[in-house]
């Protein structure tokens, strides 16, 4: 293993792409600061901005791992490993290793910047350091459960540009299957049906076209019906839902976003399991897999 | 003998398609093996499984006395190196960048060996050219300069002069060659193009359906193929009496047949076995090659 890692680290990093990559990621948290900037004096911790990079390392990471390890699929130079006596199993292990790190290292290319940016701008108190070293481990384990659903794809799919493919549009399906959850979950329990209308200093409902020249006129809201919404998620499917907000990394990119840390190790462990079931389906499959 | 490999009864079911039923090769070491076929006879899918590229449905093989299902196997494909159809290699490197990969994949301590080996191959004058731009010819050379990177003692050759020019054919039969004969590595080659390879191999493996027809080494090929005339005689002991005379090799084959290894004059041939009161029925030249030869194996088993 330590020489595959060895091979996979040297081309990853010698790769054009990789370092274009993690220029991009540089470049979208210059950008967020810029515009942050525009409209306050500083730039804190307590921004969902700053977890803009479990949306963008993703999806950064469906292109280029696709490029590093598709290309090694798809040329058969995988085959050079497994035929001087590197294991299945041991080629897997490389290319997840190799690949989760890319993804962290992409991470940081948006984070570091981020983070002297907090440093130059604002002084965080106790409380925003807190918030940072929770959130970090649940945030920097999201692109490396990406990386290994990424893994899984490139090694199965022999076809370089379905492979491809594959991989960003699991990112984005991730990504929107959480967008998906989260308005669901935030659909109302009641739709209250109201209506609207003026009234005058003395409360009296007046109609339109009996506007006064003079004196106030308010709105005034009257509710007529309050019925059950039939979105709202109610009993064991809210459940679900609720569930699969917290165990799918896209639910937990769109939490990270709007601040919310609440059951953070529980969102860390679920991404651990979700790690290991892919990766351990990806081996299985890929030791049985006829390579050509 | 040392053998390098040998296959017993294995098999390789593609869903219902039998691509091997029960091939059993045995490579001496040392050999330039020719394994010949037709396409889709099995010879790429032996390679993939001795490769580690794909796992058996039954039956065994053993690389260096190693079974496949010995955990130690990686040991034995330590050794060998291979180029399984096309070449495996990054298109967007360099021939000696190529090069380093694999020697970090194998673990080699240093990058010592490169120049040797691209030159062996002739690709020591490339510099940073990348092998998108190589030529075919360049990268099947490209392929088994990786292949031979670590230093092999079986090298694996999937169709290695294929899509080459006769320039680039006669170059790859003596890179072959000379790696069989200065670095003593034993080599398979898979090929269909019999005439070529009747021109390296010692030994040979011929392959239809998936199973192995006849193992042959090249004396005895050469032996099977040696240029006769095949005679009907009334008597093959007045033939044998006429032909000890004159010192000329022959070989019995039935009561009225032989094989005479020899160009003689079949007037005196009657004449002689006039005097020995038999008669000379029928002559007709034989002059076997090696693709007559696999025909006959194939066409003699699709008959049977």
């Amino acid at each position: 293993m330590r020489k595959l890692l060895s091979a996979d680290f040297s081309r990853a990093f010698k790769s054009r792409v990789f370092w274009i990559s993690e220029f991009l990621m540089l470049l979208c948290s210059l950008l967020v600061m810029t515009m942050l900037l525009q409209t306050s004096s500083e730039i804190t911790v307590y921004s969902g901005s700053l977890f803009l990079y479990t949306i963008a390392a993703p999806i950064v990471a469906s292109v280029l791992v696709p490029l590093l390890i598709g290309k090694e699929t798809a040329n058969g130079a995988l085959r050079n490993k497994l035929i001087v006596g590197h294991t299945k199993s041991a080629v897997y292990g490389s290319h997840l290793i190799v690949s989760s790190v890319i993804s962290l290292l992409l991470e940081l290319g948006f984070f570091l910047p981020y983070l002297i940016g907090v440093l130059l701008t604002s002084k965080p108190d106790h409380d925003g350091w807190m918030l940072l070293l929770k959130t970090i481990p649940c945030s920097f384990l999201i692109p490396v459960v990406f990386s290994s659903l990424f893994v899984l794809i490139c090694l199965l799919i022999k076809n370089r540009s379905l492979s491809a493919a594959g991989c960003v549009l699991t990112a984005f399906l991730v990504f929107f299957a959480g967008m998906y959850i989260k308005i669901r979950l935030q659909e109302e329990e009641f739709i209250t049906y109201a209506y609207w209308s003026m009234v005058n200093e003395n409360g009296e409902e007046i109609d339109f076209q009996d506007m006064p020249e003079s004196g106030t006129v308010t709105e005034k809201r009257t509710e007529v019906e309050r019925k059950p919404n039939p979105n709202y998620l109610r009993g064991t499917k809210r459940k679900v839902f609720e569930f699969l907000f917290d165990f799918t990394p896209g639910g937990q990119m769109i939490q990270l976003s709007m601040l919310d840390t609440d059951r953070l190790g529980q969102k860390s462990a679920y991404s651990l399991l979700l790690f290991a079931a892919v990766t351990g389906a990806g081996i299985l499959c890929f030791r049985k897999k006829n390579l050509e | 003998m040392e053998y390098v490999l040998q296959t017993n009864a294995l098999c390789k079911n593609y869903g219902r398609f039998k691509a091997l039923s029960g091939l059993s090769i045995t490579i001496p070491k040392g050999a330039i093996y020719g394994f010949v076929g037709k396409n889709g006879a099995g010879k790429t899918t032996l390679i993939r499984l001795i490769c580690g590229l794909q796992e058996p449905s039954s039956g065994e093989y053993r690389l260096y006395g190693r079974k496949n299902t010995d955990r130690q196997i990686a040991k034995s494909r330590r050794r060998m190196g291979a180029v399984v159809e096309t070449p495996s290699v990054y298109p967007d490197m360099t021939a000696e960048e190529n090069l380093r990969q694999q020697y970090r994949i194998l673990g080699l301590p240093s990058f010592d060996g490169i120049s040797d080996i691209l030159r062996l191959v002739g690709l020591e004058n490339t510099g940073k050219k990348k092998v998108k731009n190589f030529s075919l010819g360049m990268r099947q050379r490209m392929g088994i300069a990786i292949a031979l990177a670590g230093d092999p003692d079986f090298l694996v050759l999937d169709e290695p002069a294929n899509g080459l020019d006769p320039q680039g054919i006669v170059e790859m039969r003596e890179l072959i060659l000379k790696l069989n004969r200065e670095r003593q590595i034993t080599v398979l080659i898979s090929s269909h193009i019999l005439d070529e390879l009747s021109k390296l191999a010692t030994h040979y493996g011929f392959i239809d359906n998936g199973r192995c027809l006849k193992e042959i080494s090249a004396e005895e090929l050469n032996a099977a193929c040696r240029k006769c005339l095949r005679v009907e005689v009334s008597n093959t002991g007045a033939l044998a009496r006429v032909l000890e005379k004159q010192g000329i090799e022959y070989k019995i084959l039935s009561d009225i047949s032989a094989d005479i290894f020899a160009e003689i004059s079949l007037s005196a041939l009657a004449q002689a076995l006039a005097e020995e009161n038999a008669e000379l029925r029928t002559a007709k030249e034989r002059n076997e090659s090696l693709e007559s030869y696999y025909i006959d194996l194939i066409g003699g088993e699709k008959h049977a």
